[in-house]
């Protein structure tokens, strides 16, 4: 179905209005061989903190849906849901994205990392212990998003500078304003994971 | 979001079927960070049907060509160019401007080609008022609340500026883009590709390319000797948000002498403007910071602001001093 | 050790500190104003009624071994938020469960002629539709859309996106109704009649007039005389959680789980709004990803429908506002135009000020003078007043607490008004400020003409005192820790493109009277006149020896539990928290209480918890006087041994003493309340902001470089997590200054919020300052340990700070908010004209 005819156009022009326009082929070309059919919903398996879960979702549905929802991970937190906060970050094969604005179909089969995967309060890793210290969460709501973009930073830069961690963290919003908090979390941690620092 | 149905062609001609088939129902999606938020805000005009590039092998690469020039696949990564060395080594103001497109997640999620074609960000638009892109036969921008997403260019029907950032940084490096088209490939400059709001197929679009049409690769021309070049943008923040406005410069130089200017400013109109009232007053100048006091005095004399953003204007004569004073003293 | 081993180098410790505070101490022992020196054993009296309070309640500032430590917040409430398991009810899932999505009105003012949703109704996965033709009697929708964004329907379906897909098939036809969204349409001749019987004045036709002195001799008098316009163009707070609710019923009883500041506020709404017994209803609100006070009504308004679908359907409901529906409903900073005219004498000194305000109130009706809230003369001295108040009731969203209240919104006029003067009297706005400023020992009434009584309830007791309150220190202490002396003496000043300048501004909250524990005159006097805000609390001693603590307030990052364990700890005779355990934020575990606000809950729902120690350490300390035979002054306690002075065999544990009793626990139980109207001393401190900023002449852009934020905290329980606390604040009180609500200003009653944080825009990690937080202990004596309320003391000074500096940097001077580039940017090239 067309939403836009050429009224729009032929509106314009009959108003006077100057403007260029492109037209050419038809809009509706015929095509030869039949096309495969588009993809409604699918079904599949993600490679979750390790471990494969299988959901199935429509084509339109969020990769946080199928994590927090559908799957029941619930530690990956949604916020502004338009990719403007950070809040939702998960690594997809080691590299973060907004899962609010990844679609799910993105990450079918691939690995995925999320804050249940970093360290549960049995087991703590050392950017939850530092952070804990530091003071690196008010309220918590932007932490788990972004602790995995942390991960990513410090799997690839095992020493990195408050600048880089600033330049890598960027994209989260904390609310609560701990940023300052933040950044020595993520360059301590890094400190104990070379050895160089213990947590008391 | 609204509903769906996606497409995973592997090849252009597959994908060129798909996207006939459906006429402007359709788009191309590839990192879809533009796309998503038009879907989720249940837009008219955001199309029904997607046809996921991606599965397309060989639209996504950095590499040097046989000059000495780069080609960049439209599907690279914006992350991917900002830590590409071949691309620092040969054109450090791309990937600066670059690193300062939206947010580290959104830059590994949006792609060159995505970045080039990007819808405006309007708050009309994208708030879902039927506006010339939408669906309508208005622009609210022209009327409305003007302050940072309208052009103080003037503007033909839509007056939302054109917001991304690659596209003024690659002008000013002379670069083409190459299209898949059903009658063959076709190339252009980045000027021909995106000149402001335009009807295409029966749409307002701020681009050229037609429904069944793919933007393919980026082609960047070997640096010259002597060239350089910056990039400017302010912003509300220091991350995520649109240019209010940018400026991209770039001189050929011998010694302190300008043989040839490209003055390319962003988010200050429909498309990203090239002064040349500017390039030409720099041409045969020595360069030097008072130079770069003197070079506004010619800027963007055309200007047409509208109620709430005249000071675009000035910001971009700030931007344009503030290049030209690095570019002087560097 | 062999040859081949090196000496490792030493590891470096990683541990919960200060990063950058400055605690500065006063000594215990000053002379107030309230006389008789504040040694421990003294009692104050105070006010006409002759309310008697011993001093530090009995536990003064003085060999702490728990308050005042810095140390992370209790791992039961903390640790989950760092392993994504803090229970906030964007997490509350279950099988099942349905999705609600809103249909909200698209415009200010409007009317449902027609609903239809039989169409939407059949759309897949779409399970109910409520809305006025469906909703419970108890709990109806609006009748009139009062603004955009008002509630329409609200659909329950299997997704959020059928959800949403079943709202776009909603047909709706809407009466359009004649609206006034903004002040100037509000204003105007023609704005319509919005009063709808609620005494409410339309245009700018029956204000309300409050003065003391004489304020036209007081002008005729004066020096100098200036007349200044500011105006603020709304806030809003955008917590990230977003605001929403899940609902779960089982049987006759429901289960809530909600976002907000409070229990037992919206289990009663939730009751009420379903004609049910309160007992039948559930509340839990244990973590919140921020609330910031502006939340509370966003969620709260939703309860009852959202359990209502619930029983409808048999089925849990999860309700999640989007982001643009959430800011149509939480509290707003209330938009305002502030025109001052002021009277200085050559010296400085401010003799008279006159004040004319215009208020946005939204839908809320009232006003009649309240809303100015003349906070800033608690602030100020200011001998001869006049305020003209004008408030208005528009089509737009409620106003209310907004991460404080009335004070950013009106401060960052009235600050700069103080900067302005200053300088037309040829003064350094510090040393203006302090000629001017409240001082302690100031005790004010109606009959001595005092500044700030005619209009507030401490008229009731005659007077206010200002005791412990550090308005001289939060100033000098600040110019030192922002190196004020680097400060331009002519804005502007500095040569070359980018120019570096300095501000200050200062602040201090209205709502902060001491309040009265269960045992002191005053709580059983304001309990008898009804309506008191009663926070009730329980303390357990268990055979394990742990205590427990029960109390309502949900967290919402504030970390007050800790806080209160804290001081609790210390009453008991602990070292650390290692013994305290919480049980908070669910009505099945915790005693009644109002919700927390204004910076109060350590002091009104702690002060019910202290108070309840206290009775638990007596208590304990009887037991064992009874079991060791030793006279109670002869005991002492640490960590949970309570031992004899002379002979410390003879001890006994507090697990010995919960085994011992019938239950194997021992319970206390007290109450605290606010003091309402009835009067008592100011405990609330003061504050101030000190920035400096950088502005780039060519662009406009400017930088937030530096600040010092000052505060007078009586007693700072956990610096650690003041620290953190004062941080958020700062940054977001900041963001109160250069972002407005997103009204469009070509056509009102609109908003733009479609993409998230890029139409509001939060400030990122990229855009905050260095930060130095000053802590001025100035140890209030009539409570606990000499602390204070201290959450909103600075809050209301970033936004005129910064306007301030801005203006010392570069000279151009934003009445109009928000501070934005482009006005920077305008205001230079004004300047550049003119010169």
């Amino acid at each position: 179905m067309m939403r836009y005819s050429r009224r729009n156009f032929l509106k314009a022009a009959g108003a006077g209005i100057t403007l260029t326009a492109i037209e050419g082929e038809s809009l509706f070309a015929a095509v030869a061989p039949p096309l495969p059919t588009p993809i409604t919903k699918e079904r599949a398996t993600f490679i979750i903190n390790g471990k494969p879960l299988v959901a199935e979702y429509e084509a339109r549905t969020t990769l946080w849906e199928v994590i927090a929802v559908k799957l029941g991970l619930t530690g990956t937190t949604r916020s502004c849901n338009r990719a403007s906060c950070g809040a939702c970050s998960v690594l997809i094969d080691g590299t973060p994205f907004y899962s609010c604005h990844t679609l799910a179909m993105e990450a079918a089969g691939k690995k995925i990392f999320t804050i249940e995967g970093l360290g549960d309060e049995k087991n703590l890793h050392p950017l939850q212990k530092v952070g804990y210290l530091y003071m690196a969460a008010d309220c918590g709501f932007c932490t788990a998003g972004w602790s995995v973009t942390a991960k990513a930073l410090l799997d690839k830069n095992l020493n990195p500078s408050a600048d880089e961690v600033k330049s890598a963290l960027a994209g989260h919003i904390c609310r609560c304003a701990a940023y300052s908090a933040i950044v020595r979390t993520v360059v301590d941690t890094a400190a104990v994971l070379r050895g160089e620092a213990e947590i008391i | 979001m609204k509903k769906i149905s996606v497409y995973r062609p592997t090849t252009i001609e597959e994908a060129q079927q798909m996207l006939s088939m459906h006429g402007t129902d359709a788009a191309v999606y590839a990192g879809g960070t533009d796309l998503l938020i038009r879907l989720k805000n249940r837009l008219k005009q955001a199309p029904a049907y997607l046809v996921d590039i991606k599965k397309i092998n060989n639209l996504r690469y950095i590499k040097e060509d046989a000059q000495g020039g780069v080609q960049i696949g439209a599907l690279t990564k914006l992350a991917e160019i900002a830590e590409s060395d071949l691309l620092a080594k040969k054109y450090p103001m791309l990937v600066q401007a670059v690193k300062m497109i939206s947010s580290p997640e959104l830059r590994n999620a949006s792609t060159l080609g995505g970045d080039l074609l990007q819808e405006v960000w309007c708050q009309y638009l994208r708030g879902g008022y039927a506006c010339w892109r939408n669906g309508g036969y208005i622009c609210y921008g022209a009327i409305g609340d003007n302050s940072y997403y309208h052009s103080a260019m003037g503007g033909r029907l839509c007056y939302a500026v054109y917001p991304g950032d690659a596209a003024p940084a690659l002008i000013t490096l002379d670069a083409k883009v190459k299209l898949a088209t059903p009658s063959g490939a076709k190339e252009l400059t980045i000027e021909q590709l995106v000149p402001g709001d335009m009807m295409v197929d029966g749409r307002i679009q701020s681009h050229v390319v037609r429904f069944n049409e793919i933007l393919t690769e980026v082609v960047i021309p070997p640096p010259k000797a002597g060239f350089r070049a910056s990039f400017e943008k302010l912003r509300p923040r220091g991350v995520w948000d649109f240019a209010m406005a940018s400026a991209s410069l770039g001189l050929q130089l011998r010694d302190r002498t300008i043989e040839d200017a490209r003055v390319v400013f962003g988010g200050i109109a429909g498309r990203p403007w090239r002064e040349k009232s500017v390039e030409d007053f720099l041409k045969g100048k020595t360069l030097s910071t008072d130079l770069a006091a003197q070079a506004p005095t010619n800027a963007l004399s055309n200007a047409a602001p509208l109620k709430y953003n005249a000071t675009k204007i000035d910001m971009a004569k700030g931007l344009l001093m503030s290049g030209l004073e690095k570019l002087a003293t560097s | 050790m062999s040859q081949t081993q090196r000496p490792r180098t030493p590891k470096r410790k990683i541990e919960a500190g200060l990063h950058s505070a400055i605690i500065v101490n006063q000594p215990m022992v000053r002379n107030f104003s309230t006389g008789g020196g504040h040694s421990p054993g003294d009692t104050l009296v105070e006010g006409d009624e002759k309310i008697v309070t011993k001093k530090w309640q009995g536990y003064p500032p003085e060999n702490l071994n728990v308050v005042g430590k810095p140390q992370p917040p209790l791992a039961e409430v903390a640790i989950p938020r760092y392993t994504g398991k803090a229970e906030y009810a964007t997490r509350i899932s279950f099988p099942n469960m349905l999705f609600a999505k809103l249909l909200a009105s698209p415009h200010p003012r409007a009317r449902v002629r027609k609903l239809d949703a039989t169409k939407a109704a059949q759309m897949p996965g779409v399970a109910y539709i409520l809305s006025a033709q469906n909703a419970p009697k108890t709990y109806p929708f609006p009748e009139e859309l009062f603004f955009q964004g008002s509630i329409v329907a609200i659909v329950a379906a299997e997704t959020e996106d059928l959800a949403e897909d079943a709202v776009e098939a909603i047909d709706v036809d809407y009466e359009v109704l004649p609206f006034a969204s903004s002040l100037s349409q509000i204003m105007s001749g023609n704005a319509p009649d919005l009063s709808q019987g609620r005494g409410q004045r339309r245009g700018n036709t029956a204000p309300s007039v409050v003065q003391y002195g004489d304020v036209e001799k007081a002008f005729q008098d004066a020096d100098i005389i200036k007349e200044f316009t500011y105006y603020y163009a709304g806030g809003v707070v955008a917590p990230l959680q977003p605001c929403g609710s899940v609902a779960k019923w089982d049987g006759d009883k429901v289960t809530v789980w909600g976002h907000g500041q409070g229990i037992y506020p919206p289990r009663a709404i939730i009751a009420r709004g379903l004609g049910i017994d309160p007992k039948n209803v559930r509340f839990i609100n244990k973590w919140n990803g921020g609330t910031f006070g502006g939340v509370r009504q966003a969620s709260e308004k939703f309860y009852p429908w959202v359990a209502y679908i619930a029983k409808m359907t048999g089925r849990p409901v999860k309700l999640t506002l989007t982001k643009d529906q959430e800011l149509a409903h939480m509290q707003v900073k209330p938009e305002n135009i502030q025109k001052f005219k002021v009277g200085a004498k050559k010296d400085g000194r401010i003799v008279v000020c006159q004040r004319e305000y215009f208020v946005n109130n939204g839908e809320r009706s009232g006003g009649g003078g309240g809303n100015g809230g003349r906070s800033e003369l608690y602030l100020h001295v200011v001998p001869n007043w006049k305020e003209i108040g004008h408030d208005y009731r528009t089509n737009s969203m409620t106003i209310g607490a907004s991460r404080s209240n009335m004070q950013q919104e009106f401060k960052f006029g009235w600050e700069q008004m103080m900067d302005e003067m200053a300088e037309a009297v040829g003064m350094d706005p510090v040393q203006f400020r302090l000629l001017n400023v409240q001082k302690p020992g100031t005790k004010v009434s109606l009959a001595s003409g005092g500044p700030t009584m005619a209009p507030v309830p401490e008229i009731e007791n005659g007077f206010l005192t200002y005791d412990s309150f550090a308005s001289v220190e939060v100033m000098e202490e600040g110019m030192k820790a922002i190196g004020w002396d680097k400060r331009n003496s002519v804005p502007g000043g500095n040569p070359g493109r980018v120019k570096r300048g300095f501000g200050v501004a200062m602040s201090q909250h209205h709502a902060g009277r001491v309040g009265y524990h269960e045992g002191e005159v005053g709580f059983e006097r304001v309990v008898k006149r009804g309506g008191a805000d009663v926070y009730e609390s329980e303390i357990e001693l268990n055979a394990e020896g742990n205590i427990i603590l029960r109390f309502a307030q949900p967290d919402s990052g504030t970390n007050h539990g800790t806080g209160i364990a804290m001081a609790i700890a210390e009453i008991l005779g602990f070292t650390n928290l290692r013994h305290i355990r919480l049980l908070w934020g669910d009505s099945d575990l915790a005693p009644p209480a109002p919700g927390w606000n204004s910076g109060l809950t350590t002091q009104l729902q702690g002060g019910a918890l202290c108070t309840a120690a206290d009775k638990l350490r007596k208590d304990l300390l009887n037991r064992a006087s009874e079991l060791l035979k030793v006279d109670i002054g002869r005991l002492q306690i640490r960590d949970a041994v309570i031992s004899s002075k002379d002979d410390t065999k003879k001890a006994v544990t507090f697990a010995a003493l919960a085994r011992s009793n019938e239950g194997r626990v021992i319970r206390q139980h007290a109450s605290c309340c606010h003091p309402g109207a009835i009067g008592r001393a100011m405990n609330r401190g003061i504050g101030a902001c000190f920035v400096e900023v950088e502005v780039d002449t060519w662009t406009g852009n400017w930088r937030f470089i530096r600040a010092a934020y000052c505060h007078d905290t009586g007693n700072v329980i956990n610096p650690l997590l003041a620290e953190a606390d004062m941080n958020g604040s700062l940054v977001q009180s900041s963001q109160v200054a250069t972002e407005a609500i997103p009204w469009d200003r070509e056509f009102p009653g609109t908003r733009h919020f479609s993409v998230g944080y890029l139409s509001y825009r939060l400030p990122t990690i990229m855009d905050v300052p260095e930060q130095t937080q000053v802590f001025v202990n100035s140890l209030e004596p009539r409570w606990y340990f000499g602390t204070k309320g201290f959450a909103e003391t600075a809050i209301g000074a970033p936004p005129g700070a910064i306007a301030n500096a801005i203006y010392n940097a570069c000279g151009v001077r934003i009445r109009e908010h928000p501070i934005t580039k482009e006005k920077i940017m305008a205001g230079l090239k004004a300047k550049a004209g003119r010169a």
